[in-house]
């Protein structure tokens, strides 16, 4: 899932600054499950806007609504009605979310409430690790269920490179090195050969951003060239 | 008359609670500065309430459970423990300080160390001065302003 | 053909002193060695960005080093430019006449003094040495005909001291199927640990040149403490025989003990040549190759 952090709450205040009357939009997926942007994480924001207002001796008034999730229409789309009593909206939605919001209501100013992360994995909560670049070219079948591009900072495909000690990572120590890991991992499925094929350049192109994708059963309905 | 602070004390049932009981009916005196809010569990408070009561217009929250390792609920102490220090952050961040709020730990048996609790908050918050914005919503109309009475130098 | 190259396939015990580029344009520094020494060592070496710290291009200074008399041996990595621009780099080398290039991954950016940089490692050193030689083959990585193809003499590293070494090994393997035509290691300061991963050596008839670091007081006491960034280890025996000493004094008994080293490895037959890295110092390299009797 995608993991967040919440911004710096001076920063969300110099944001908002020119505004009195202000829309906290929480989502329920991702940045709920890595409790920085649910309803509870709405919640703590609008107290904090609202004590820090009135530490300047103004009066806000912060609205909260908190929607399954914002990276898809059906859910955003109810709240055009509640979106005109407000001058600007806060979105605690990762910035796929955030995006998709301003889509819909792009008349309103809109500001992120976090800054998001990684695709990643809860290890337990609280704690939350980077496992995926979305190279949209994946590895993991022929590196042991270990991949090359996240988990090495070099994006190596055919590693260790010399920074490698103690099994250790040169770029973190506290990590160790994911090509020694891939290395264990095939060693203990006895899948060793599987190194010895050098591992041609990555195709970048894969890359080009903005991505975009259109399931095959859908291609015919949007469109979409063969 | 001299301010007197309002401070807002979450306690638990079965340790914090027990020992303010105690220290009531041991007639032990401290500054009526507190007003207590009696939880379960410390582990049950939601840091919301705690922003809340600020902007409620207390002078200061006080947070007290039962020793590391003798929660009744075994862990819940310990989560509020972390509460407590994220919302001292996130007071922080909005410029009111990480002093109005703490946490203490006080067992069943110790009415003495409630009495400690309470009058190093009360010192501390007198020192810090009222809450900046005192003017919100009232706490309530009938928070005891008691000057004199009660208050240890 | 390479002096580099015909020294190694001669059986000729070759030698490569390492330049320092300046973080700047002043290259006399730089240069210095070249003229003192381009008749006592095969040829200098020019490192690229080195510890990913911003130096005077390495090409540049190869064809510097070159105008000043030396042969070089260009680093190339493959942290800070993608596959055109290195391949661009090669063809470039290869245009000036520059032969020998040692292909690396290169450290990474946030250990230099660019933590902010992009880094690219568009690709990594076995991919690279596999693009160089497809480039001599007469093909850029795009599979594209080039008009006229380069001569290169390949080197990449190899790390005996890796910790745990099968990888490593494995690595290895793949550089000299990808192309290497001879390798470096880090700096050695156990013979032992050298004649260890000699063992693995043998079936490829691979050139080896070994490197001989002239320590300086910084690093040295930088080894005791958590070696983060270093790729070799500094025996504590090592260590003991620099106690005491400061500034130049230092660094002339590092300069003596790096040039015994040096002597035994050769006489020992443990390596095919040497790379000597001491600083950029004409005067450090000199007492190095008078103490290793060469």
């Amino acid at each position: 899932m995608i993991i967040a952090e919440r911004k710096p709450f001076a920063e969300i205040e110099a944001a908002v600054a020119p505004y009195e009357k202000i829309l906290i939009l929480g989502c329920g997926t991702c940045v709920a499950v890595c409790l920085v942007g649910g309803e509870k994480e709405v919640g703590l924001l609008a107290s904090q806007l609202k004590l820090a207002a009135g530490l300047k001796g103004r009066r806000l008034e912060v609205g909260e609504i908190t929607v399954e999730r914002q990276c898809d229409l059906e859910f955003i789309q109810p709240l055009c009605d509640f979106i005109a009593d407000y001058d600007c909206i806060i979105s605690m939605a990762c910035g796929a979310g955030v995006q998709d919001l301003g889509r819909l209501c792009y008349m309103k100013p809109i500001f992120p409430a976090v800054n998001t992360s990684f695709i990643g994995v809860n290890l337990e909560a609280g704690n939350y690790a980077e496992r995926c670049l979305a190279c949209n070219h994946c590895y993991l079948g022929v590196t042991g269920g270990i991949c090359p591009v996240t988990m090495c900072p070099k994006g190596l495909l055919n590693g260790p490179c010399g920074g490698m000690l103690n099994g250790r990572c040169e770029v973190n120590p506290e990590n160790t090195c994911a090509w020694s890991d891939i290395f264990h991992r095939l060693e203990s499925q006895g899948r060793l050969e599987q190194l010895q094929e050098i591992l041609p350049l990555h195709p970048h192109h894969k890359r080009t951003t903005p991505g975009k994708v259109v399931h095959p059963a859908y291609k015919r309905r949007y469109g979409a060239h063969e | 008359m001299a301010w007197v602070p309002k401070i807002l004390a979450f306690v638990c049932t079965y340790c914090t609670y027990t020992a303010a009981d105690m220290a009531g009916s041991a007639r032990m005196q401290y500054p009526a500065t507190v007003r207590i809010v009696k939880y379960l569990c410390t582990g049950s408070i939601d840091i919301l309430h705690i922003l809340k009561a600020f902007e409620a217009g207390a002078d200061g929250v006080l947070v007290s459970g039962c020793e590391a390792g003798s929660c009744h609920f075994l862990e819940g102490n310990l989560r509020a423990r972390e509460r407590v220090e994220y919302a001292q952050h996130l007071l922080e961040e909005i410029g009111l300080g990480r002093g109005r709020l703490e946490m203490y730990e006080v067992a069943a048996s110790d009415a003495p160390k409630w009495v400690a609790a309470v009058k190093e908050m009360s010192a501390r918050i007198k020192e810090l001065g009222p809450n900046p914005l005192k003017g919100g919503r009232a706490l309530a109309a009938d928070f005891p302003e008691q000057p004199g009475a009660g208050m240890e130098a | 053909m390479s002096k580099l190259k015909e020294a190694l396939e001669s059986g000729a015990f070759a030698v490569v002193a390492e330049l320092k580029p300046p973080k700047g344009v002043r290259v006399e520094g730089m240069l210095a060695p070249v003229a003192a020494l381009k008749d006592r060592v095969t040829a200098f070496g020019v490192p690229d960005n080195e510890q990913a710290r911003m130096r005077l291009s390495a090409l540049a200074g190869s064809r510097l080093a070159q105008e000043a008399g030396g042969e070089p041996l260009l680093h190339l990595t493959c942290r800070d430019r993608n596959r055109l621009a290195l391949e661009s780099e090669l063809l470039g080398a290869a245009a000036l006449g520059i032969e020998n290039v040692l292909l690396v991954s290169g450290d990474y950016v946030t250990l230099g003094d660019h933590p902010d940089a992009k880094p690219v490692y568009d690709a990594d050193s076995v991919q690279l040495l596999k693009i160089a030689r497809d480039l001599a083959e007469g093909r850029d990585s795009a599979g594209l005909a080039l008009d006229g193809a380069p001569n290169f003499f390949l080197g990449a590293m190899v790390i005996p001291e890796a910790e745990p070494l099968a990888p490593q090994l494995l690595k290895f393997g793949k550089k000299v199927r990808a192309g290497a035509h001879f390798f470096v290691t880090p700096a050695v300061f156990d013979l032992e640990k050298l004649r260890a991963f000699r063992q693995h050596l043998s079936a490829t008839p691979i050139k080896l040149l070994a490197t001989v670091k002239v320590l300086s007081p910084e690093e040295a006491a930088q080894a005791d403490t958590e070696q983060r960034r270093q790729v070799y280890r500094v025996p504590p025996e090592f260590l003991q025989k620099l106690e005491g000493l400061e500034g130049e004094e230092f660094y002339r008994r590092a300069a003596e003990l790096a040039g015994r080293l040096l002597k035994g490895i050769k006489a020992e037959n443990l390596a095919d040549g040497a790379y000597l890295k001491a600083g950029g110092r004409v005067d450090l390299i000199t007492l190095v190759l008078k103490a290793a009797g060469l």
